[in-house]
């Protein structure tokens, strides 16, 4: 049912929707509202897509298919039909054809940060932005995991089980500008540094069992230029660093601005979340809570 | 004739001032077609609708709580297959939970003294032909 959503959606995309899905990459400068148009057909498209990959309908299918064509089989030679041995290439190729389709559709699928970020930050930019103001977006929606993603790797170096292979990824999916109402410039990149551990166990019954896990740094990092004609500075943000490490901020004076580079981390343990939006709005709030509007 | 009242924006509020068709059966803010949302026959601005639904969604039994997302993961996933839905309802949703988590109070337009003189006019031009001709 999603898989035929999401084809739909698909179908009704406009040729320039149609690349990002092919080649997972977005650029270009238009104002929020543009943005949206654009992307939310996309975003759509790819929750029907991850509802149908979750339901695993193709592996279910696949297996299904094999274990009624080896049934199927046995009853026939039980009762030597032997035009009954067509059941068996039959399965395959289904399986072979089940194979194929899903693996097309595996590759239309985006990370979720389009989906669960970018959108959602678009519709805030629009509120927070003048009309025809343009914002400039970077986007990477590539799977980190990926050759040419990799920074370090870390062999097992365990004699027993454990055994453990780390892989780390670094992968910057997102860099934009935009211009708010009162004219404070943002700059900012997201990175995500994925650490990916291959774990091969084994259970006290002898089982040789494989597992994946994954730990993602969302790392953000945030420039705001602050006018001062409309600003001024209420506490100083060199002397207020937190103390637990949870971002880092630096301030400097320029003539006409208030400018806060500030760089913070948000966590998750799976490749399926993108940075929460709570936290890059906090990293902004971060600046604002240092200035006051005069 | 009566201006919508509800404050668009996350870090700095402004009043939306699109012309209002309705009132909110819970504040009384006037309110454009853009800002309000209709709840079992029952007309809201967008942030008690908000309210309204999140305590719709915390009175159900524990059990059906449980396969329901936040309300604004439903209200978006509305408004992505909607073609005629403002995103209302999850913006501000989102907003609520960002106050709640940041303890951020925004500022307001009126907070600034130069800002408005400055750039008054291109303010009304921002908020969308719309409101009246949307609905
Ligand atoms: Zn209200
Ligand atoms: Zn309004």
């Amino acid at each position: 049912m999603s898989r035929k959503k999401s084809l739909e959606v698909y179908n009704s995309l406009d040729d320039e929707q149609k690349e990002i899905i092919s080649t997972k990459k977005i650029s270009g400068n238009q104002p929020a509202s543009a943005w949206l148009e654009r992307l939310k057909k996309v975003a759509l498209m790819d929750h029907y897509g991850d509802t149908y990959r979750k339901n695993q309908t193709y592996a279910i299918l696949m297996v299904f298919i094999g274990i009624a064509g080896f049934i199927l089989t046995v009853i026939c030679l039980a009762n030597e039909f032997y035009y009954g041995l067509v059941i068996p290439v039959l399965a395959v190729i289904g399986i072979v054809l089940i194979y194929k389709s899903s693996s097309k559709f595996n590759k239309m699928d985006l990370t979720n940060h389009l989906r669960l970020f970018i959108v959602p930050l678009l519709a805030i930019l629009k509120e927070e932005s003048r009309k025809k103001e343009k914002i400039d977006l970077e986007i990477n929606l590539n799977n980190p995991c990926e050759k040419d993603n990799i920074v370090e790797t870390i062999p097992n170096s365990n004699k027993k089980y454990p055994k453990v292979k780390t892989t780390f990824y670094d992968l910057q999916w997102m860099s934009g500008k935009a211009k708010l109402q009162d004219q404070t410039q943002l700059h900012w990149t997201v990175n995500d540094l994925v650490r990916k551990r291959d774990i091969t166990k084994k259970n006290p019954r002898g089982k040789i069992k494989f597992k994946t896990k994954y730990k993602v740094k969302h790392n953000v990092n945030l420039k705001l230029s602050i006018p001062k004609e409309s600003y001024e500075l209420v506490k100083n943000p060199n002397e207020n660093q937190p103390v637990n490490g949870a971002y880092k901020m630096a301030y400097v004076s320029s003539d006409r601005f208030h400018v806060f580079k500030i760089r913070s981390t948000d966590v998750s343990a799976t490749l399926d979340e993108s940075v929460k939006l709570n936290h890059f709005l906090g990293t902004i709030t971060k600046a604002y809570k240092h200035v006051k509007p005069i | 004739m009566a201006r919508c009242e509800v404050k668009k924006g996350m870090f700095i509020l402004k009043e939306c001032s699109n012309f209002a068709n309705q009132t909110c059966s819970k504040c009384s803010k006037s309110i454009c077609s853009k800002h309000s949302t209709q709840i079992e026959d029952e007309v809201f601005c967008v942030e008690c609708g908000t309210a309204k639904k999140k305590q719709q969604l915390r009175s159900l039994p524990a059990r059906q709580r449980r396969n329901r997302n936040s309300v604004h993961d439903e209200e978006y996933e509305r408004w992505m297959t909607d073609r005629n839905t403002h995103y209302g309802l999850w913006y501000y949703g989102i907003r609520d939970d960002f106050y709640h988590d940041s303890q951020y109070s925004p500022f307001d337009e009126q907070d600034y003294s130069g800002f408005d003189a400055e750039s008054g006019q291109e303010f009304y031009d921002d908020t969308d032909s719309g409101g009246f001709m949307d609905s």
